[in-house]
């Protein structure tokens, strides 16, 4: 029995569902758990304050990254086979740009939006109702930007194939930033804790 | 001396990523790979041809009701991953894949694989490359002498499916159908997008 077991045949399109049902019960459990549900440990993200986005965020990257890179060599998981979101340039940048925005504007990412409004914080809630209503505008006003949305495009695009590394290399430089990452935040957090003393 | 947890973790991170540095560069053959080799693709002229001369092959067309509704190979059978998937074929059936480019397909391609049937190819290129390369190639203005008879192959494929060539100054566009390599889309006007 190997991965992915839809792909596979391994479950069908119910049991699949209810698969991401656990998963997203669970990654909303574990975003909450890890204080994610607060607008202000996410703000405090971008003054400095507490990193705790952004070693949240990279624990996860390199956990998920290590996980299949060791499942595909023992051929658990066929890793030719997982989805990968194709690149757009233009349009993800731009994209990223306003996410970026939003996500110091309202405090929140839409993962942690619905975090919030699950344990009743109110401007949790706005931020659901304002990504629902960005939702429809965009899909409303999805015939003139059609253009722009498929601008760019380059596939489906990974560091490894583009340049050509093998895969534990890719693996071990994002272990290496993730660790540096990890003990440069928390010297950031201690002086930026002092400093509001 | 006591380490704590998040010591201890980091250290197994690093050395997981250690072993997987050594392990992709010393052990690369330890499993029978399970790409998709170049025997298990059909390039769009060799499909044309079988097309024209009524092979009997089972085109599926992978991507949704509604791209194909719009625009799909001749001939072609419209069923989505989860359809292929429960669908009966006979071992010995001559199955033909194809989707928006390769990624799809070569997901069915394995999906198939795994139910025992054995005579799959996929489409290179895809549906992409039907209309950029087949459809519509482009065609030096002058073609080299030793490209002749490829480029009146590809008119002649072209202009039997309705189609019809462009002529560009500047390239070999006919240098696409001597390469084994898939091409790098030129347009994508209809790429099926899934997302977190």
């Amino acid at each position: 029995m190997n991965g992915p077991f839809f792909i596979n045949g391994w479950i069908g399109e119910e049991a699949s569902l209810i698969f991401a049902l656990f998963i997203g019960i669970a990654f909303g459990f574990f975003l909450e758990r890890a204080g994610l549900g607060s607008a202000k440990k996410l703000a405090s993200q971008f003054y400095g304050r507490d990193m705790t986005v952004f070693k949240m965020m990279f624990t996860a990257i390199i956990t998920a990254m290590v996980g299949l890179f060791w499942f595909d060599y023992f051929g658990w998981l066929q890793l030719e086979l997982v989805y990968l979101t194709p690149t757009f340039v233009a349009p993800q940048i731009i994209g990223g740009l306003v996410f970026g925005v939003g996500f110091i504007i309202g405090g929140y990412c839409p993962g942690t939006s619905c975090v919030a409004g699950a344990t009743g914080s109110l401007d949790g809630w706005v931020n659901v109702i304002g990504m629902l209503a960005g939702i429809l505008v965009f899909g409303e006003l999805y015939p003139w930007l059609e253009s722009f949305y498929n601008a760019t495009p380059m596939g489906e695009l990974t560091f490894v194939d583009y340049f050509n590394l093998p895969a534990g290399l890719m693996v071990f430089i994002l272990v290496m930033i993730a660790l540096g990452g990890f003990w440069l935040s928390e010297k950031i957090e201690t002086k930026m804790a002092n400093k509001d003393l | 001396m006591k380490f704590s947890l998040n010591l201890k973790l980091a250290f197994f991170a690093l050395t997981l990523s250690l072993l997987a540095l050594i392990a992709s560069i010393f052990f690369t053959d330890h499993l029978p790979s399970e790409n998709i080799s170049g025997s298990n693709y059909i390039t769009v002229l060799d499909l044309a041809e079988s097309i024209k001369n009524r092979d009997s092959i089972t085109l599926i067309d992978l991507r949704s009701n509604e791209d194909f509704d719009q625009f799909h190979i001749p001939t072609a059978k419209n069923l989505i991953l989860p359809e292929l998937i429960d669908d009966d074929f006979n071992a010995n059936t001559k199955i033909v894949l194809y989707s928006e480019g390769d990624s799809l397909s070569s997901q069915a391609f394995f999906a198939l694989k795994r139910k025992g049937i054995t005579k799959i190819r996929v489409l290179k290129g895809g549906v992409q490359d039907w209309y950029n390369r087949l459809l519509y190639p482009r065609m030096p203005k002058e073609v080299p002498i030793e490209d002749k008879a490829l480029a009146n192959r590809v008119k002649s494929l072209s202009t039997y499916f309705g189609g019809r060539s462009e002529f560009v100054d500047e390239g070999n566009p006919l240098d696409y159908y001597k390469n084994e390599q898939s091409s790098q889309p030129i347009f994508r006007s209809k790429l099926v997008r899934m997302g977190c």
